[in-house]
């Protein structure tokens, strides 16, 4: 560590890891170079497109717009930790069945969006999954499909 | 090579600590709230403090109720604001702004009321809505504390009232028995919006989006929607044409034709909430 670095702690999808990174780096960064945490994208880091969305400390936030110090540990979750290719969760089953989605590079916005709309509502309305989806751009399917595979997804169980 | 030094206080003493050191060794000190305005800005070298101070930490992230008002921390997000009871129960058009804010789930759960009036940008969701609710400032620095209104801090487009080493540690937003009602316009649900009323009833609408710094239009007494088109219309009449606002989503003109619009919807909103 010099004057510039600063070490961070951080518990990523239950593995805890400590890291050393420029001051300036913001966590998205921090999660994909040194945890290798591929499932959260780095796409405009403007605030924007919600693709390295990820929880912190269960808030789902977008990562780019966190200083790596801030988030010093925590604990992040990915959609790695959602479910498995042998059994995804609910929410990743519905975006599959309705073919909610393309090239895939919005997912990660997506599909924590929705985990965390239906962790607090049972039974959403469009209007709020259409207003929980608008934090994440997707140029690939319009987002009709999106909101029905949340809408689908409330009905799934886990 | 980190562009900036970064430090991040646990609670606002340091965090005015943190900005007179930076200010003694002659560096530019910029502070970050919620994050979702300036680490861009900063990821894109737009701004370039030597130092940054991060409230993050600083646990100024509660929502107190007192005896004639609420205060905020100035780390209290939107989606704070919007699950807490007497946020919902006592201060309806704070909960009408935050349940619209741009942006999505992450996006409430990341930006400031205190980030947002900082900024001071004339069309965003907070500077209006503040000052329609006489909202307070606690502004703080090594050396003192100040408190001042909202419509004071906001000093001009992007401009505020903060000197050298201070930051705002919180908001207090008194409490009335008055009926409220948020609108905006705006023409996609990812923008920021063109423009904002903020109706305190009875009496006032305040207006953003029209002018470089919120516009208090005082309304008669039991008023009508022709009332607030009439009164909208003749406030901006009197705007001076160098403080009239403008930007790249709509011109000065258009602002001023939708303005009585707007404002009616929230009189409209207003008026269907109980007192």
């Amino acid at each position: 560590m010099n004057d510039e670095t600063l070490s961070v702690e951080l518990e990523v999808d239950g593995r805890t890891g400590v890291v050393t990174v420029e001051q300036d780096t913001t966590l998205v960064d921090v999660l994909r170079e040194e945890f290798g945490s591929t499932a959260v994208r780095a796409g405009c880091r403007n605030g924007d497109c919600g693709t390295c969305t990820a929880l912190v400390d269960g808030r789902c936030v977008k990562t780019c717009l966190v200083l790596a110090g801030r988030a010093d540990g925590a604990s992040v979750t990915t959609i790695a930790s959602l479910g498995t290719a042998e059994h995804p969760s609910r929410v990743q089953r519905a975006f599959m069945e309705e073919y909610a989605f393309q090239c895939g590079f919005c997912l990660p916005g997506m599909l924590l969006a929705a985990e965390v709309l239906l962790a607090r509502e049972d039974d959403p309305s469009d209007a709020q999954i259409r207003d929980a989806l608008s934090g994440n751009l997707c140029r690939c399917t319009g987002y009709v499909n999106a909101v029905r595979a949340v809408r689908r997804a409330a009905e799934l169980r886990d | 090579m980190s562009t900036f030094r970064t430090s991040f206080p646990r609670s606002a003493d340091e965090a005015a600590d943190a900005l007179r050191r930076v200010l003694a060794a002659n560096g530019t000190p910029l502070v970050v709230g919620g994050g979702t305005l300036a680490v861009p800005s900063l990821s894109r070298g737009e701004l370039t403090p030597t130092d940054v101070v991060d409230l993050g930490r600083t646990g100024l992230d509660r929502i107190e109720l007192t005896t004639h008002a609420v205060e905020i921390g100035a780390q209290v997000n939107y989606q704070q604001l919007l699950d807490s009871p007497v946020v919902t129960a006592r201060l309806p058009l704070l909960h009408q702004l935050c349940a619209g804010i741009t942006g999505g789930i992450q996006i409430r759960h990341q930006g400031t009321v205190a980030g947002a009036l900082c900024a001071a940008r004339p069309f965003s969701d907070a500077p209006a809505a503040l000052v329609a609710l006489d909202a307070q400032v606690f502004v703080r620095s090594a050396d003192a504390s100040r408190i001042v209104p909202a419509e004071k801090f906001l000093r001009g487009a992007e401009e505020n009232d903060l000197g050298p080493g201070e930051f705002v540690a919180g908001i207090r937003l008194p409490l009335g028995e008055r009926r409220a009602g948020y609108v905006k316009l705006k023409f996609a649900e990812s923008s920021w919006p063109i423009m904002t009323a903020a109706a305190m009833l009875p009496g006032l609408v305040v207006l953003g989006g029209v002018a470089r710094v919120p516009v208090r239009v005082v309304l008669p007494p039991r008023a009508t929607a022709a009332d607030v088109r009439a009164a909208v219309a003749a406030s901006l009449e009197s705007v001076p044409s160098g403080h009239r606002w403008s930007d790249l989503r709509a011109g000065w003109d258009y602002r001023r034709r939708v303005a009585p619009e707007i404002a009616v919807r929230a009189f409209i909103r207003a008026e269907g909430t109980p007192a």
